[in-house]
């Protein structure tokens, strides 16, 4: 048996307030009726991240599981145009926050995701808060944080120092995206799929963050970096005697 | 400089201030491990404990102990590992993690009736453990006494030990110093030492004596020490089999002995082959104890002789394994007439020596005998364990059937069937050597030998067999049944029961499920999702398809497949996502709804692989899987964005 577990968590008393949460992509999810009955339809608040507050309930109910089985696989087709892309990514993340809040948690959360190895190496759990302030922060973020300041010393005259933030910015982001490197696709490919990559980034980390607002929380996803394939680091294989 | 450092070591307020400096350290990993709410009690081992001189760290072993509700599954062990290493990068002389992770002890296992690991009863019963940080231990030991069996398990340990040290342990005279202290130790216990005393008597070990504080800058080669090492082992184990009066085992195969061993060419690991002559050994048990992982070969294994330097050809042969080998090729390797048995795991070479005591039956294959004999001062206690462990198994597996456990956080599972088949079979191969003196030597033998005296599960057994040899083929196609995951669990637990009932004759049952669709506006899409539908292995008994207020041809679309599949059609004039999917929850009849998308291809295998996820428990809400790119006619940016980034295969 293998128990594949959505993020690496450290273990701690308070595992119930786990922020994260897994979810099946709804073009690939069988659910049983009974299950539906006993933890709920779909929500019709949620427009769309329907299925992630469904899956959200399961991990949250008594005694139902998930499974992943071999051949549940399905080929889906991407969107074909930036545009129908930024909306597809940002109908994604506009809804996240909904699904966070209504699992009723409050606290703050907040989970430092290593960059190489996609798991979480720190953390700040304290679940008395009033309202719930979670989130994955990576080198993406950091990178953003050094952009900001370089703009901010920049506008209050500090040149030199606007200087080393705008370059510590350049550097933290081409670290943050190293991942989309190194596919022998040459320097101009390489440089339009950056660009892509990032406006994709962007717009699902808007979204889920404006989302989180409207829905009374604070929430900061994970950057989308680095591609899921590295998340195999995360399967555990379990005890073999059934 | 090494000398004038020794010099400055043993300066006494040095010397304290060493002692301080190493205490901080320990002090640091256990309040770092404290933090974690699964540790019952941590333990530690070795020559500190026992305030010994300063340059014995080497030896520092910890023994953490986890909390009842903590289950090997859930990956602990890997969260502990990285607190750990934290802290070691700052105290290297604590070992690596992976040094230390077969010092785990699981009360939860335990406590459902597995023994507890064999070193750790020893140094529990020597009383070497000291108890650093939590509570006592909750569970009796069997005796306060080590009992010869267990002593014959501590020298194999010691002798694994011994050739896996990194070597950097390897090459400190201090190292060899203190195996050959805890291999005298065993000989005590053993009651052998008087005869096995001119094994430690040798002239090469002349390097050995002298103080921990002056062996620890010594250099002693392990070529030099092993060779000495590995005789005392087999003088030792060779005097406990001449020492107590020896039982004749004589099991009877099944159905004939395996053909002695030929040379024959290997195809999977030639280098061996060609550098050493190697040979085949049929497959079979290896050892007598139901050894969880390691217990059977199921192809043959091949068999290495060496006959240099025993310490330099394990770590060439392991070296090889890591290189050469595939995960899963076995070797045994009879370097000096002991033999070794090397796996090769996912990432990592193991290896366990196979002594002649406790893997009598693996000599007397290798010289052409089937029966053998046994010490009857190991084969006693070595019994009960094995009784024991069966009954911990069987209730494992009947808690196991029809039900997941649920986890307090929010986990998937994933089951690998073929890893499910062979630790079952492993376990039933196990159990009939051990309670019929059977020796059934390959899988196959085993499904003819169970499908004859378990006549009323025949059909099972044979949908099972051949849903292994599905699923070895890759499992593409048309799996022989569906409901073999539960049906495992049931046989496997009937088996072991005394008067256990085989009854498993629900091994391909079907459950209903509909399909849900919802589309809008993408007609030719749609065509391609239900002409994949049409193609399933498993036809699906309903699908649900929601038009959400189409404009095109959808109404066409659905029309032209409605004599090859049962749609129902519900138009809705404008509904949202999540009211038009719970359309489909409310119109279907069928026990499982499916959901897929209008832009969604689906392989013919995707409705039977959906079925037998729900029927693996009662309790499996949802099942899922990946969803891969389906990449466009005209490759884009945009598209390469997809495939690279959200692109989840299996």
């Amino acid at each position: 048996m293998i128990i594949e577990l959505p993020i690496l968590p450290k273990d701690r008393a308070a595992r119930r307030y786990r922020m994260a949460f897994f979810h099946f992509s709804n073009n690939n999810l069988a659910i049983r009726r009974q299950c539906a009955d006993e933890i709920g339809r779909y929500d019709p608040e949620m427009r769309t991240s329907e299925d992630v507050e469904i899956c959200f309930r399961l991990a949250a109910s008594e005694g139902w599981v998930a499974c992943r089985e071999p051949g549940v696989v399905v080929r889906h087709r991407a969107r074909r145009t930036l545009g129908a892309m930024i909306r597809q990514l940002w109908g994604w993340g506009i809804n996240l926050g909904k699904a966070y809040r209504k699992t009723g948690i409050t606290g703050i959360y907040l989970y430092w995701v290593s960059s190489s190895e996609h798991a979480i190496a720190l953390d700040l759990e304290e679940p008395r808060f009033p309202v719930l302030v979670t989130g994955f922060v990576t080198v993406f973020h950091v990178a953003h944080v050094a952009g900001l300041l370089a703009l901010v010393l920049a506008l209050a005259g500090r040149s030199a120092a606007a200087i080393v933030a705008g370059l510590s910015f350049v550097a933290l982001l081409a670290f943050a995206m190293r991942n989309v490197g190194g596919r022998g696709l040459g320097a101009w490919r390489t440089l339009r799929l950056g660009c892509v990559a990032y406006i994709a980034n962007v717009s699902f980390m808007t979204a889920a963050f404006v989302g989180g607002l409207r829905a009374g929380i604070v929430y900061i996803p994970a950057s989308m970096f680095p591609p899921a394939a590295t998340s195999e680091r995360l399967y555990y294989e379990g005890e073999r005697t059934g | 400089m090494v000398r004038h450092l020794v010099v400055l070591l043993n300066v006494r307020p040095f010397t304290h201030a060493f002692r301080a400096f190493y205490a901080s350290g320990l002090r640091l990993v256990l309040s770092r491990l404290a933090r974690h709410d699964t540790i019952h009690a941590v333990y530690g081992t070795g020559s500190y404990f026992r305030g010994e001189s300063l340059y014995g760290h080497s030896d520092i072993d910890l023994v953490i102990v986890l909390r009842e509700h903590v289950k090997r599954a859930e990956g602990v062990q890997y969260r502990l590992g990285r607190t750990y290493d934290r802290v070691r990068r700052f105290f290297p002389f604590l070992g690596s993690w992976s040094e230390k992770e077969g010092s785990l002890i699981f009360l939860d296992e335990l406590a459902a009736g597995f023994p507890a690991p064999v070193p750790f009863r020893v140094l529990m019963k020597e009383g070497a453990l000291i108890r650093l940080y939590g509570e006592e231990f909750p569970h009796d030991l069997g005796g306060a006494e080590v009992d010869p069996r267990e002593w014959v398990s501590e020298v194999v340990r010691l002798l694994r030990w011994a050739a896996l040290a990194s070597e950097r342990v390897a090459w400190r005279a201090v190292f060899w110093q203190r195996m050959f202290a805890k291999l005298r130790r065993a000989a005590e216990g053993l009651g052998v030492h008087g005869r096995v005393a001119s094994a430690f008597d040798r002239d090469e070990l002349a390097v050995l004596d002298g103080s921990p504080r002056r062996l620890f800058f010594t250099r002693a080669d392990p070529v030099d020490m092993f060779d000495p090492f590995l005789d005392a082992v087999r003088q030792i184990l060779g005097e406990v089999g001449r020492a107590s009066p020896r039982v004749s085992v004589d099991p009877r195969p099944y159905p004939v002995p395996p053909a002695s061993p030929s040379p024959v060419a290997v195809p999977r690991f030639a280098a061996i082959d060609t550098a050493t002559g190697a040979r085949r050994m049929a497959s079979g048990p290896i050892g007598l104890l139901p050894k969880l992982f390691y217990f059977s070969v199921d192809d043959e294994a091949i068999v290495v002789d060496t006959r240099g330097r025993a310490y330099r050809d394990l770590k060439k042969l392991l070296q090889r394994m890591k290189s050469e080998a595939s995960p899963g090729d076995t070797v045994i390797a009879r370097i000096g007439d002991f033999l070794f048995l090397l796996d090769r795991r996912d990432d990592y070479v193991d290896l366990l020596p196979l002594d002649p005591v406790l893997a009598a039956n693996v000599y007397a294959r290798l010289d052409g005998r089937s029966d053998f004999e046994v010490p009857a001062a190991v084969l006693g206690p070595l019994r009960n364990e094995s009784d024991r462990v069966f009954e911990a198994v069987r209730r494992a597996y009947e808690r196991h059937t029809g039900w997941l456990p649920k986890h307090d956080y929010p986990a998937i599972y994933r089951e690998d069937d073929l890893d499910t088949i062979r630790d079952a079979f492993d376990i039933v191969r196990a159990y009939i050597a051990h309670a019929r003196s059977l020796w059934i030597y390959d899988s196959a033998g085993l499904f003819r030998y169970l499908a004859e005296s378990h006549p009323e599960a025949r059909a099972f057994l044979d949908a099972l067999f051949h849903y292994r040899e599905f699923l070895r083929g890759g499992g593409r196609g048309t799996a022989p049944a569906n409901n073999l995951y539960r049906c495992v669990h049931k046989f496997v637990s009937g088996l072991l029961a005394v008067d256990g009932s085989l009854d498993v004759d629900d091994f391909d049952v079907t459950i209903g499920i509909a399909v849900g669709i919802v589309t809008r506006n993408r007609a030719d899409d749609l065509r391609n999702a239900l002409a994949s539908l049409r193609d399933q292995t498993r036809p699906a008994d309903e699908i649900v398809l929601v038009d959400n207020g189409s404009t095109d041809a959808t109404r066409q679309v659905v029309e032209s497949f409605e004599h090859e599949l049962p749609i129902r059609y519900f138009y809705l004039a404008d509904a949202s996502i999540p009211n038009a999917r719970n359309v489909v929850l409310e119109e279907s009849t069928r026990e499982v709804v499916a959901f897929t998308d209008d832009d969604c291809a689906i392989p013919p295998e995707w409705l039977s692989s959906i079925e037998r996820g729900f029927l693996r428990a009662d309790n499996v809400g949802i099942v899922g899987g990946w969803v891969e790119h389906w990449p466009a006619e005209i490759g884009t940016t945009v598209d390469l964005y997809y495939e690279i980034f959200h692109n989840h295969k299996t």
